[in-house]
């Protein structure tokens, strides 16, 4: 290693300078090109899909075939049930709060039954039984125009159902 | 500032001998900065990029009049392509369902997804023409002749290679303009002496331009072409090293 035999002035000699505003520039370029990277591969999530909000129809053409206490509605490609309770619509996230498994409907029991550990749980969400911490999860409803939207990207943990869970209509 | 080892001015010569010093640096530099000549040889020789290169280039051949750069533009260009290549096989399925829509999305949703794909289209354009060009410089200034004949013949090699991932590339978009273009070079294999039946359909994989041709298209394009020419590219600037170094003016 040759150091170069220049007069000091200041923190850096001429070489040093030059040397560091060089790595300088290149960090600078490595880094637009990285943040431009992750510009290019963050996912478009195409609308509709799970992850944003999700237009699932009008009240006139969801609630005749969901009318109250009825077998709640399953939207596979939004993960959730629709639920039609008293106090008016649930969207229950459709993984298992004890260990993330899909939960489906059960006609017999009519309930949801956990097929992993029979977790159960009402309409509403609500714990029947099994070793599941918490309610279901709930997602965001919102009725606009007479359409409903579904936020998939906002999933909201509870710790018991409360009536103004569910969006009146 | 008593915390800091030495005096704040002496703190980034002292980072600098720090990380010199450090076991990672020197075992992947092992030795120290090349300052003499013999030094500086012997890290192009040891180096597994470097070795392809000679040593010493007279400053004579390297002058801009003489090569004009066109096969280091060519392999520069061909980095491009490859970078770009890779970026836009993250957007693109090679199906007939997907390919138009795809290239479409490209385009127009994905973040610099015009500019990637734009790059790559004049990369590859550009790629042709300076490998031609490259060519025409050869021939003209004799730099073919012994004892660097068998470099030309893997030159005309790399040339053809170069066709070859241009027109893989053109079906790709799955768009009117490439479909009918492949279709004429379908009719083209047809007129092969003796097997052109068979050199369709070994070429094309059907009879007319379909899904199995594009797999075999994206395929050819994407990894067997590529893979051919960087081996191909390797032992030609190796060969110039071997072959006595570059051609001089006379």
């Amino acid at each position: 290693m040759a150091e170069a035999a220049t007069q000091e002035i200041g923190l850096f000699n001429r070489r040093e300078f030059l040397r560091l505003g060089f790595w300088a520039a290149t960090a600078l370029a490595a880094a637009e090109i990285g943040g431009a990277a992750l510009v290019f591969f963050w996912p478009k999530l195409k609308a509709g899909a799970f992850g944003g909000e999700v237009n699932i129809g009008t009240l006139e053409e969801i609630l005749p075939q969901l009318p109250m206490d009825a077998v709640p509605l399953y939207f596979r490609e939004a993960r959730f049930y629709l639920s039609h309770v008293e106090d008016g619509l649930l969207a229950l996230y459709r993984k298992c709060t004890h260990l993330g498994c899909v939960v489906p409907w059960n006609y017999e029991e009519d309930q949801f039954h956990c097929p992993c550990h029979s977790s159960l749980f009402n309409r509403k969400g609500e714990w029947q039984g099994g070793p599941a911490p918490r309610p279901m999860d709930l997602m965001g409803i919102d009725i606009r125009n007479g359409e409903i939207w579904v936020d998939t990207g906002e999933i909201s943990q509870r710790t018991a159902y409360v009536p103004s869970q569910a969006v009146p209509i | 500032m008593a915390f800091l080892p030495v005096p704040l001015r002496d703190l980034p010569r002292e980072i600098n001998r720090r990380i010199r010093n450090s076991r990672a640096w020197k075992s992947f530099f092992r030795s120290g900065y090349p300052d003499n000549r013999k030094d500086q040889a012997q890290i192009v020789i040891g180096n597994v990029f470097l070795h392809l290169h000679p040593v010493k280039v007279p400053t004579n051949a390297i002058r801009i009049t003489y090569t004009y750069c066109l096969g280091g533009i060519s392999f520069l260009l061909f980095l491009i392509l490859t970078i770009t290549g890779v970026l836009l096989m993250f957007y693109y399925v090679p199906s007939v369902e997907r390919a138009y829509n795809d290239i479409q999305a490209l385009s127009t949703t994905v973040a610099f997804g015009q500019l990637m794909r734009n790059l790559h289209r004049w990369a590859a354009h550009g790629m042709v023409l300076s490998v031609f060009l490259h060519m025409m410089r050869v021939f003209y200034t004799g730099a073919y002749k012994p004892p660097r004949e068998f470099n030309w013949v893997i030159g005309v090699t790399l040339l053809f290679v170069t066709f070859g991932m241009s027109y893989t590339g053109y079906l790709l978009p799955w768009d009117q303009l490439g479909i009918w273009a492949i279709t004429i070079g379908l009719g083209f294999a047809g007129y092969t002496p003796f097997f052109g039946e068979q050199a369709k359909q070994l070429i094309f994989g059907a009879l007319e331009i379909n899904q199995d041709s594009l797999l075999r298209f994206y395929v050819l394009h994407v990894i067997g072409l590529p893979l051919v020419a960087a081996v191909l590219m390797s032992v030609h600037f190796w060969r110039i090293r071997r072959d006595g170094g570059i051609s001089t003016p006379l």
